[in-house]
């Protein structure tokens, strides 16, 4: 694979070009298969950066060219031995070229691709953390954990070759709620999610989610983003992921594949809401300063749709937290209904417990299937209300005496027992 | 109140006093009337008024009945959908084939070597490069 960025104020397009042994099939990090729909994207960044060195650039790149990348990866720059050894020991790529004399970022090599770097250094790095932030609950509960972070926010739009048949997805309406929140708000958008043809228009990598804040670490001076993956994500293989514990989560962990390639360029990932599942991040999302502006419908404009699955998921779990009975109008016999009156496995399993143990009449709704078969109760699915303490541990040092004293308060740490109902998740 | 007033002997004073009393807190007989009155002219109003709105559903529902989609103008809409989705597909496809294309193209140039200092797709003169896919 051949990368060539070339800037045009703040807009970065980026143009990839495939080498004999790569395909326009391939896998994401999560395992789902991905075909490749165009070879081009760009991202539009709110200014023209001062400066941006080549291994953000780099990285930026890796996030949607990585699942069709077989053997090498060549960028337009030379990358910081750093970040090439990253990928390297990720991923079996061999990456270049590398600036051995230490001089990346100073190279006359960037063409037309804007302005070039006075750093001299081999690595970069910075000092802030910015939560890349979607508005939904978890991003909001992360935004509630660092009340003094920036937000960047990745908007969806439209790519000049590929007709846009997912006009229902509302990038806009988050875009404009995230701008109402009154925080300190960098709005980053991008057509690079129509890369991917099948299974449709998406993150190739879920990390391409965080073109901006790569693109705009040297001028906001960020040395780590946090994201909103919670439990789940992180320690319980949800989603489409493999359903059990997943301590070295190539996605996630900071010893994983794209936990070294971020470290590599200086940008830590943080998940300040790694160690909590879904039940905490609604409370803590519901009873933010934020809660005018949460949203994790992607289709409804002025309100949520309550008609799509993730309105359903989301529903359960909020009638979970509140106590109170199921308000949905989705009946049995919807297509989105349709996985919850099948058996488990589901993504996300351990909310469908929690909320099936604890939402009353759980019986008369399209749940009634899945909570016949899941039996939980109360006292099986406490441990969900609670922090998974290594999760803390792994969030880097700078920033991990912040959320630890909020979790300290907030939430509470689980004990041995419950921790062990993580480490034992999907092996019973 | 006359039960009351039956009952027990009570000095007139104070009789007209409680009477009065309650006159002022209570709303006559004579005024009950007319309160019944104008609530029953606004009930026969009213049903006036429901009786001519459905007359009017019956109007418009037969007014709807009698229009009809033309079947060469709907077919002319199903087509174009069908199209649109249909060149959509296709254009996945001519995208997906271009990049194979440019895979082709750089192999028969011999660019994709790995050798090139840059990725081999930045400009030099009289090569393929970006304008030329944008």
């Amino acid at each position: 694979m051949r990368v060539a960025w070339t800037a045009d104020g703040g807009t970065w397009r980026l143009e990839f070009r495939l080498d004999p042994e790569d395909g326009v099939t391939g896998h994401c990090a999560d395992g789902a298969a991905l075909k490749l729909a165009t070879n081009t994207f760009r991202v539009e960044l709110p200014r023209a950066p001062r400066d941006i060195h080549p291994d953000l650039l780099a990285l930026t790149a890796w996030t949607v060219v990585a699942p069709w990348t077989r053997r090498r990866v060549t960028f337009d720059r030379p990358i910081s031995p750093g970040l090439a050894g990253a990928i390297g020991d990720g991923w079996g790529i061999e990456a270049g070229p590398t600036d051995s004399t230490g001089n990346a970022g100073t190279t006359g090599t960037t063409g037309t691709a804007g302005p070039t770097g006075p750093t001299g250094t081999r690595s970069r790095s910075g000092s802030r953390l910015a939560i890349s932030y979607s508005g939904g609950a978890d991003s909001v509960a992360v935004a509630a954990m660092l009340p003094d972070a920036p937000f960047v926010h990745f908007q969806r739009v439209s790519h000049p070759r590929v007709p846009n048949r997912w006009t229902h997805y509302r990038s806009d309406v988050l875009a404009s709620l995230a701008e109402k929140t009154g925080r300190e708000l960098t709005v980053v958008r991008s057509d690079l999610e129509f890369t991917l043809a099948e299974p449709r228009p998406g993150y190739p990598e879920h990390h391409a989610v965080a073109a901006g804040a790569l693109l705009m670490a040297d001028e906001l001076d960020l040395g780590g983003l946090a994201f909103g993956y919670e439990l789940g994500s992180r320690w319980l293989g949800g989603a489409r992921y493999i359903h059990r514990y997943t301590p070295d989560n190539l996605m996630w962990a900071p010893h994983g594949a794209w936990g070294r390639a971020f470290a590599a360029v200086g940008l830590h990932i943080v998940l300040p809401v790694g160690g909590v599942s879904e039940a905490v991040t609604m409370r803590l999302a519901l009873g933010s300063g934020l809660r005018g502006q949460l949203r994790w419908c992607l289709r409804g404009v002025g309100g949520p749709c309550g008609t799509c699955g993730k309105c359903l998921y989301k529903e359960l779990i909020q009638a979970a937290v509140e106590r109170r009975p199921l308000r949905t109008t989705i009946t049995a016999g919807r297509p989105v209904a349709r996985k919850w009156q099948q058996p488990p496995p589901y993504g996300g399993q351990e909310m469908i417990e929690y909320g099936c143990a604890r939402v009353p009449g759980i019986e008369d709704t399209v749940f009634a299937a899945a909570a016949r078969h899941l039996r939980a109760t109360e006292a099986s699915t406490a441990w969900l209300d609670r922090c998974y303490p290594p999760a803390v541990a792994e969030i880097p040092e700078p920033w991990r005496k912040q959320v630890h004293d909020f979790v300290t308060g907030e939430i509470g740490f689980m004990s041995e027992e419950e921790a062990r109902r993580v480490e034992t998740w999907g092996m019973t | 109140m006359v039960r009351l007033v039956k009952r027990a002997l009570v000095p007139a004073p104070l009789r007209r006093a409680v009477l009065g009393w309650f006159d002022s807190r209570y709303i006559s007989r004579a005024d009950h009337r007319q309160d019944v009155k104008d609530a029953l002219w606004e009930v026969q109003t009213l049903a006036r008024e429901v009786t001519a709105l459905r007359a009017e559903v019956v109007e418009l529902r037969s007014r709807v009945a009698g229009v009809k989609l033309d079947p060469a103008r709907a077919g002319r809409w199903d087509d174009a959908h069908r199209l649109a989705q249909e060149t959509a597909v296709a254009l996945d496809g001519v995208l997906q084939n271009e990049v194979l294309l440019w895979q082709a193209v750089d192999r028969a140039t011999g660019r994709a070597t790995g050798t090139v200092n840059t990725a081999g797709i930045v400009n030099t003169a009289g090569t393929v490069g970006m304008e030329d896919t944008a």
